[in-house]
């Protein structure tokens, strides 16, 4: 049997980066003062778990770094020590780096070798500093002045995965190589001819000639105490005597081959790599961890739930099948009744496929306590973060998506939005700010409000920057709403000093366009003394847009219902000619550029009169523009099937759907319309209205 | 007197291989005579891998046979050290 260990390399993977959230929400939850011996435990049983893990795979920087973190966690947790902040930090830092190891690894690349040695390093200080004890020191008798262990393993342990020499080596680790003399008992080793190589047929017995609490050593054995017999006996007066002395009463290490002979380990592991004594050097930002993942854990009821669909699909596909063998029009009603039986399959099936897709908003908002602790730290400003609506589901890909516009938003709060200490105490506010992350459904999108009860965003200044960067004339006069919005229009920061939090003038022209790419929207609610609140809208999903469809010249296109403001006849009173074949129309109180679709894609030779037509107000990237189309035909959900896939891409088209009646129909990227108006047309627009 | 026969143990000395490497060694069992082994491709190796090893030479032992090494990497000869069992492969210094 060959097992091909690189099939399991994802799920390792996968887990890992399961075990370091883990860690650091436990870490960031852990109050030094006061540490729950269950807490400790949980990170511990998470790094010993990526260290085997690490270790089986052969990803050995994986395996050693943690090493060096799991001993610390263990001397906290066996008592030799208490927690102190600063171990916090440390163990935080050192998730960071082993989220980059192992997207590094993950990728089939070197890990990064700086950042592990100086983190190490400062374990090595601590572990060999003088440690801060707790108060219960252990007793002569817990640290024993040396161990005889006596490990058997049953025949199994091999098959599960457990290693014993992995397991000698980080005994030999924690006591020292010149402490540590292992034999092996070859006495059960069968002949060849007759020998189950995946199965375990030695024995071992390990001398530990060294002082040391019997806990530090059974935390090696932890995991395999179910799977062989393990005897410790407190060597006493023996620990000192030579192997070949006390071989006789402790193990029957002979046999009549005669080659079975003790071994001192130390000889023979003289190339163990030597621990780095390097200096800690300034942390480095953390790695981002892996952003996309290509798998995904579907709980077993939607699985099931999704079987019971095909399920009745398959028995309405039987009835209908039997019925077109034998069909006549007496039956007509049962076809009807089975079409329709189909119909209501098709959409609980698709439904149950798409739920698969869904995961909670946790997910996503798991990563913020870290953040907001580290940047409140960074900026000395005390922050509680709140989160709602947690379990609030969302297709995997748009959570991935909107993860960085989040965190965007998230550390643009903190630094813009929330105060300084000193002048929330002065505005009779409390002196920790809070940052609200809220996700609920709501018309078939999902809604994610960030915000903060800070000082609110100030329409003056905003203003007054729109103006001197030109992004506005100084003649608007725009409503508190309109001048929210200008945050958004690129190029725009009212910071006073660039930071490398925010401030750069990038940003959030950059958050809004990547949500616009989910066909998503957002908008920002503020209220000066009290705070700001940023809110997304995003589809469910990606694969299926809520449409409208629109008849130009013979084609059928699809607008996003999420862009449609609204829709109107063209009246010929209301458009002004700019130039050329540009237009631009009064509605109400603003100006609108006018495109064709049927100009546009080359639809019709003879330009048809523009006051026979209907005009489909849309928004993109924050502009409105009036299309022209034919007629509007209906809503419906459509299945988005990627043109640049199947076909190439095309200007002004995002995707393509197949419709009921089987012909395809193109979506429009509202956006790339609107982008494809100059900006000379536009500012026409506004020229004609201020004239 | 016959030339040992040399038998390659790839890269891998564990336990996701060893069915693979049990048949060629059982081959050469059957064969009779001594054994010369190539490891020095191995760049990684297991109990199980060394345990097989260990078992050979015992059984060529009964036969008044032995192994040889014709070449081993450090990651075997650091793996056999940590089992106990450097001396018992035989293993070169």
């Amino acid at each position: 049997m060959s097992v091909d260990l690189s099939q399991f390399h994802q799920v390792f993977f996968e887990e890992s980066f399961e075990g370091l959230d883990v860690m650091e929400s436990q870490l960031l939850e852990m109050d030094p003062a006061d540490v729950d011996d269950e807490t400790v435990n949980t990170i511990f049983r998470a790094a010993h778990s990526i260290k085997g893990g690490a270790g089986t795979f052969g990803f050995m920087p994986i395996s050693e770094f943690t090493h060096v973190v799991e001993t610390l966690l263990d001397e906290i947790r066996s008592g030799q020590r208490v927690m102190q902040p600063e171990y916090v930090d440390l163990f935080l830092q050192s998730v960071d780096c082993l989220r980059g190891m192992l997207s590094d690894m993950q990728q089939g690349n070197e890990p990064e070798k700086e950042r592990p040695a100086q983190l190490r390093a400062e374990f090595e200080t601590i572990l060999h500093g003088a440690a801060p004890v707790a108060e219960a020191a252990p007793t002569e008798e817990e640290k024993g002045s040396g161990w005889l262990i006596r490990l058997t393993p049953y025949p199994d342990l091999l098959r599960t995965g457990n290693e014993p020499f992995r397991m000698f080596r980080e005994l030999i680790d924690i006591v020292g190589e010149e402490h540590c003399e292992i034999e092996a008992d070859t006495s059960k080793l069968p002949e060849f001819t007759s020998l189950n190589p995946e199965e375990c047929h030695l024995a071992w017995q390990i001398r530990v000639t060294r002082e040391i609490p019997l806990a530090d050593i059974k935390v090696v054995f932890e995991w395999v105490e179910d799977e062989c017999d393990l005897v410790y006996e407190p060597l006493g007066d023996v620990a000192t005597a030579s192997p070949e002395e006390t071989a006789p009463a402790v193990s029957d290490t002979s046999d009549a081959e005669g080659i079975q002979v003790p071994e001192k380990v130390a000889a023979a592991i003289a190339e163990t790599p030597k621990k780095s004594a390097e200096p800690a050097a300034p942390a480095k930002a953390p790695k981002k961890a892996n952003a996309e993942s290509s798998s995904i854990r579907v709980s077993i009821d939607k699985v099931d739930s999704l079987i019971n669909m095909v399920g009745e699909l398959v028995i309405t596909q039987s009835m209908l099948g039997q019925l077109g063998q034998d069909f006549d029009l007496s039956r007509l009603a049962k076809l009807q009744e089975g079409l329709s039986q189909l119909e209501q399959n098709t959409r609980e099936l698709q439904e149950s496929v798409m739920k698969i897709r869904m995961m909670p908003i946790s997910f996503a908002f798991s990563r913020f306590p870290r953040l907001v602790r580290d940047l409140g730290n960074q900026l000395g400003k005390k922050v509680n973060l709140v989160t709602l609506g947690e379990q609030t589901e969302l297709d995997k890909t748009v959570m991935e998506k909107i993860s960085d516009p989040l965190v965007h938003l998230v550390r643009n709060s903190m630094d813009h939005g929330l105060e300084t200490t000193e002048k929330r105490l002065a505005a009779g506010k409390s002196a920790d700010g809070t940052i609200t992350l809220n996700a609920y459904h709501q018309g078939g999108n999902i809604v994610i409000e960030v915000a903060d009860d800070g000082a609110g965003l100030n329409e003056e200044k905003i203003l007054k920057k729109a103006m001197e960067k030109g992004l506005v004339p100084e003649s608007a006069n725009l409503t508190p709403e309109e001048i929210h919005q200008l945050v958004f229009l690129p190029g725009f920061s009212t910071a006073d000093a660039v930071s490398d939090i925010s401030g750069r003038g990038v940003g959030m022209d950059v958050v809004r366009r990547n949500i616009q790419a989910l066909n998503g929207s957002i908008e920002v609610r503020s209220s000066r003394g009290t705070g700001s609140t940023f809110i997304i809208r995003l589809p469910l999903t990606l694969a299926i847009l809520d449409g409208q469809l629109v008849q130009v010249c013979e084609a059928t296109y699809i607008f996003p219902l999420v862009s449609i403001v609204e829709s109107i006849q063209i009246s010929r009173r209301s458009l002004n000619h700019v130039t050329g074949s540009q237009y631009v129309m009064q509605l109400r109180d603003e100006y609108i550029p006018i495109v064709r679709l049927d100009e546009i894609f080359g639809l019709r030779d003879n330009v048809q009169d523009i006051d026979e037509l209907m005009l489909v107000v849309v928004e993109g990237d924050n502009e409105k523009i009036g299309i022209v189309v034919d007629d509007l035909l209906g809503q419906q959900q459509v299945v988005i099937k990627s043109l640049e896939q199947n076909y190439t891409k095309v200007s002004g088209i995002s995707g393509a759907t197949i419709l009921g009646d089987g012909t395809v129909a193109l979506i429009i990227d509202i956006s790339s319309i609107g982008r494809n108006i100059t900006p000379v047309k536009k500012h026409q627009g506004k020229s004609d209205q201020a004239a | 007197m016959t030339e040992a026969a040399t038998i390659h143990c790839g890269n891998r000395l564990s336990i996701d291989q060893v069915e693979g490497l049990y048949q060629k060694l059982e081959a050469a069992v059957l064969s009779g005579g001594d054994l010369t082994l190539d490891a020095g491709d191995v760049h990684f190796c297991d109990t199980a891998g060394l345990q097989m090893i260990l078992s050979l030479r015992k059984t060529l032992a009964g036969t008044g046979n032995d192994i040889s090494w014709s070449a081993v990497t450090d990651v075997l000869k650091d793996t056999a050290g940590y089992l106990g069992i450097r001396k018992s492969l035989n293993l070169p210094e």
